[in-house]
This record gives structure tokens, sequence and C-alpha cells, in this order.
């Protein structure tokens, strides 16, 4: 069922006036993309023949991690090895935790499934936020003062790194000195964070640190799952297309550029005609940006009343098995539908019928 | 011979990639072949003949009047020739630029002199995030030759800059000479949280003390430093009204990765 500027109206009107509007815009974004594998894929598709562009509603996180991993390189490691093997975890700012409240309970269960490297007791360092509550087999701390969260990072990499640094709060220093001893001690640190909570220097400083600790030790990071599936949609574009998302098709070669594709950017300057908001997952919802006429794809038709062709889809892995990142076993995974309903039709059904009709009046 | 001139005609409704007007590209075309040059960035066909007026010869000294924010990429890869600017430009003026001069009147937007390895470029306004920081694809910022920016300069300033010298007049954003590996920035306005955030080697120039320091930098004291004289006379020479005399504080990090550059702070 679709509705036509609030009205009902048939999937097919609807699907005809979608193919009416991209197909006269002169540069459409795909935004959003709170979908799964086989949306995505769909949307690249769409956006090669419109020449569009392609955006997921976490891209500034996304790119970030994008432009980290192609510039140094990072050396992550899966949720299911620092589950079972790090000793020490520093979770650094206030990001994972809001991402995945579960995280640190996921992390450290009461039994572990392998052998874990080192005699230390298994530890997590707070870096930037009070402490939370921890299994009682875990320590705990927290590292906190009147410093950023930029200037801690700083601070504990120089102290892991054990050269000179000036700080007169004297309980911080203390506990530096402790975890920078803890750290080094380790036999498998991770440092978790999230990509869209700090910038990419302090990111690089993570990783610096990373690449000292492992002249001796062994260490490494993780990141937090983007929301939206966008981990999903960000490997599913860079498998398709050679980039990740913020990635424009419209001229010979895609072109990938950060500043430039990005949603909102491209709706405030008038620079995108116009946008596919997809906003289609089970359990999430992405905020949609407003600035040109939009053809929305919801799952949840209340979330999008205002847009000029709003088409109700199937949610993924609530109304149909999807395929979607999972952060549990760091890699995409099929998920079973809550409850299916094939009434409905998912968002790789739409775009895919909307690049038809767009093929054929173009033939 | 009079310069070849590009005058912008109206506001154009999507950005242009004005990379192929450089001195090596258009030296021996016809007005229209230059006019038959496509700039468009969208699937919507825009060549040069539909957005700019063109007037003149002389390739090796190109002009533009009337540009804005979304004239992307003037002076991209430009090996040699001077280009001059009456307006603002877009993204990535002088980006990957090797040689050559380029003289822009108003502002400028991110990525300016981004990966730049040679020649000049000169902002009398602001620019904006990423100056001299690393171009898309690539792994290094600025890599040799002077930037010069009036105003003030974004966020990410220099960032992994391996060599070259960039002047700022004004301000600059957050993590000025993030992740610099070597080259200098002299920092006339000061700037904002972060600066040096990184720094592996190379130095920051401070006319006056900047409001914030990171604590992974270590004072070193009050020094003498004969090349800051050397730099002052090769800066007067380039036409800059500077001074920076021979003593500064010198700060040493950032202590938080390798901890060989210098944040100097004139004395």
């Amino acid at each position: 069922m679709a509705k036509k500027k609030g009205e009902e109206a048939e999937l097919d009107s609807a699907l005809e006036r979608a193919a009416d509007l991209l197909g006269r815009a002169r540069f459409p974004v795909i935004g959003g993309l709170f979908t799964d594998i086989a949306g995505a894929a769909a949307a690249l598709v769409l956006a090669e023949k419109l020449g569009g562009a392609v955006d997921h509603a976490a891209g500034t996180g996304l790119s970030r991690a994008s432009r980290v991993m192609r510039e140094t390189g990072a050396t992550p490691a899966s949720f299911g090895e620092v589950r079972n093997r790090a000793d020490t975890v520093v979770v650094i700012g206030k990001g994972p935790l809001e991402r995945d409240p579960d995280l640190i309970a996921s992390l450290f269960p009461a039994k572990l499934g392998l052998p874990r490297p080192g005699d230390n007791k298994r530890e997590v360092i707070f870096l930037g936020l009070d402490k939370v509550r921890t299994p009682r087999h875990v320590r705990s701390s927290s590292i906190r003062g009147r410093a950023t969260l930029p200037e801690l990072v700083a601070l504990l990499a120089a102290n892991v790194r054990e050269t000179r640094f000036d700080i007169r709060d004297k309980a911080l220093r203390t506990k530096l000195d402790r975890a920078g001893e803890r750290i080094r001690n380790s036999a498998f640190a991770v440092f978790v964070y999230d990509s869209a909570e700090i910038e990419e220097p302090v990111m690089h400083t993570v990783l610096e640190t990373v690449r000292h600790l492992v002249l001796t030790t062994r260490a490494a990071i993780m990141t937090v799952a983007a929301p939206g599936n966008g981990d999903g949609v960000n490997l599913c574009s860079t498998w398709t297309c050679g980039l990740p998302v913020r990635t424009s098709f419209a001229r010979d070669v895609p072109e990938h550029d950060a500043w430039a594709y990005e949603t909102d950017r491209l709706l405030e300057t008038g620079e995108a005609d116009a946008l596919v908001w997809i906003d289609a997952l089970e359990g999430e919802g992405a905020k949609r940006p407003k600035g040109a006429p939009t053809v929305v794809l919801s799952s949840i038709p209340g979330r999008a009343s205002k847009g000029d062709v709003v088409i109700e889809v199937a949610s993924a892995a609530g109304d149909h098995d999807a395929a979607l990142y999972l952060a549990p076993i760091s890699g995409i995974g099929m998920v079973k539908a809550g409850k299916k309903n094939k009434d409905k039709p998912t968002v790789a059904d739409v775009l895919t019928t909307i690049a038809e009709l767009i093929d054929a009046r173009n033939a | 011979m009079s310069a070849l001139v590009f005058e912008l005609k109206d506001t154009p409704d999507q950005r242009l990639d004005l990379s192929p007007l450089v001195p090596e590209r258009l030296d021996g075309l016809s007005h229209k072949d230059i006019k038959a040059i496509e700039i468009s960035t969208t699937r919507e066909t825009l060549t040069v003949g539909d957005a700019f007026k063109v007037k003149g010869k002389n390739a090796q000294d190109i002009h533009f009047y009337g540009t804005d924010e979304r004239c992307d990429k003037i002076g991209a890869r430009l090996a040699g020739g001077e280009i001059f600017v009456d307006g603002d430009v877009g993204s990535q003026v002088g980006a990957r630029m090797t040689d050559g001069k380029i003289e822009v009147r108003g502002s400028a937007g991110i990525l300016a002199g981004a990966s730049m390895t040679g020649g000049h470029v000169a902002i009398r306004r602001d620019a904006g995030d990423q100056a001299a920081g690393p171009a898309f694809g690539e792994t290094m910022g600025m890599k040799g030759g002077l930037l010069t920016i009036g105003g003030d300069a974004g966020e990410l300033l220099g960032e992994r800059m391996r060599r070259g010298l960039v002047v700022v007049g004004g301000k600059a954003g957050d993590y000025a000479g993030g992740r610099m590996i070597a080259g200098t920035l002299v920092l006339r306005g000061g700037a904002g949280r972060y600066a040096g955030y990184g720094l592996r080697r190379g130095s920051l120039i401070f006319t006056e003390k900047p409001k914030d320091i990171l604590p992974t930098f270590s004072d070193s004291g009050v020094m003498e430093f004969d090349y800051l004289l050397l730099l002052e006379k090769w800066l007067r020479g380039a036409g800059m009204r500077i001074k920076l005399g021979g003593r500064a504080r010198r700060l040493m990090g950032d202590m938080a990765v390798l901890g060989k550059g210098e944040m100097l702070i004139l004395a």
C-alpha cells in the first residue's frame, strides 16, 4: 500500500510518480539507507542509472572510518576475539555504550569459551566516562578529569609510551600511570570506540598506540557498529563500485567525496534536486532531512507523512528475512523475519521497479 | 598577449569541475575547443561555453572572474603558469599542483592546496577545512610549495603534511598541524583546540601564545633560533610583512606519538 500526498493511492501509481520525479531530477541523492544488503545493492544500481549519489544516515562516522582505514590501515579485532581473548578493554568515550548498552555484559561473559592469553584478571578501563556496572570477575576503572576526550586519549597514549607530558592534576596522573602500566603489561589490549564520536586525528592516535604496543605484545581496536546497517551498506557499496558511501555516479566513473556528497549539505545548498529516503529496518529509525522533493520508502508510514511520494515497504528483519551486518560475528549474516509479511514490497523490490520504469521511459 | 579570461555568466545550479582549465591543457586550443570542454558534475552536461564567457589567448596566464564557492578544483594538478581568480572558489583549489602560482582574491573551500608538491597558492581571505591536507585518495597532505591564507583557516590545517610552508594571517581551526610528518605552519592569529595533535615532526610557529596547548607538548624553554631569522627574511622576500625575530619558546611533541615535532611561540 502506498500514500500519495497524504492520501491513499495504489502502489503502481506511487511507483510511476516516483519514476517521474527521479527521471526528471538533475542530481538525486539516495540517503538514509537504513536497509538490508539487497536494498543497498538495488539503491546503488538505481543511483548509477540516475547519475545520482548515495549516502547513509551514519555517513559521517562511516566516512571517517573508511578514510582512516585507507590512509594508514588498522588492526581491528572481531567481537568474538575481544570477548574471548582480550584481558584489557579500554572503552573510549560515551559513544560505544550509547550505541550498545549491553556491550560490557556481552564482552565479559561469566564463562569464557576459549583459553585466554596471559595471567591477568580481565579489566575494563573507561576513558572519558564514568564507570558502569561490570560483572564481579572483571576489574574496572574510570579515567576522567577536566581534560577533554581527545586530551585524555593523547595523555593515555603518551603514558603507554612512557614519554614526558605535563599535567597538574595529580589524581588524573595517578590513574593514567596505572592504566598505562596495565596496558603495557596486557597480553591483549583492545581499544573500543565509536567512529562517529571521535575525530580522525584521535582515531589515529589510538592506532599509533596499538602499533607501539604490538612491537612487544598484542593489541587491537574494535569499533562499534554504525546504526541502520551502516557497516553492511558501506561494505556493499565498496564491493559493488570500489568506493564507500558518499559516492556520486554522475560521471563516467564513480567518485567518492565525503564532503561533497553528504546528504544534508547537498539538500541545504540545493545541489541535489531530489531525495530518495530509505528507512526500513526493524527497530531503528533515521531522521529525514528536508529540502527537496522526496520519495520516501519507509516501513513505518508515520515516520514520513510529509513526503511527496510515500511508499510503505516491508521492514528488513521484521517483515522479511534480511542480510545485515552483525556486530557479534563482525560480518554479514542472514536474520530471519520476526513476523513474515508478504503484503508489503521490500526496498529492493521497489527500487528495482522504479529503475525498470525509468528504463521503459527512456527506451 | 592578453590573458585567457573566463567570466562566470550566472550562478551555476551544480558544482563545476574546473580542473581541465589549466595551462598545459588549454595551450594551443581555439576558443571553440575550450568552450566545448565539459565541466559538469551531474548528469546534466555543462560545458565551459555554457557557464563562462571566454576571452583572450594566453593560456599561461589564466584569469577567472565572478566565480563562487561552487567552482571546484581551480588549478588542480597545475604544473606551471599563473591563475588569477577574482572571486571565491570551491573545494580543492591548487590540489596536487606541482608548480606555478594561483592567486585567489576571495575565500576558498575545503582542501585548498591539498597534497600540493610545489608552487604557490595565495588566498586573500579565508580557507575551509583541511587546507594543505591529504587530497582524496592520498595518504599525505602538502608535500612542498607555499600556501598563504590571509584570513582564517578551517579545521585540520596542514593535516598529515609532509613538507612545505603554510602561512595563516588569521586564526586556524581545531587540530591545526594534526599528524604532521614535516613542514612548517606559521600561525599569526592563533589556533583553535588541539593544535599539533598527533604531530610527528615539523614546526608550528605561533606569533602569539595560543590559548590552548596540549598537555602532551613538553616545554623546553626559550631559545635562539637562527632559522627563524632566515624564514623571516625569506617571507619578506616573498612580499609578506612579518616579523618573527630569533627567540621563541619551544615545546616538543606530540608525545602521544613520535614526539619529534615542535611548537615555537615567539618570545
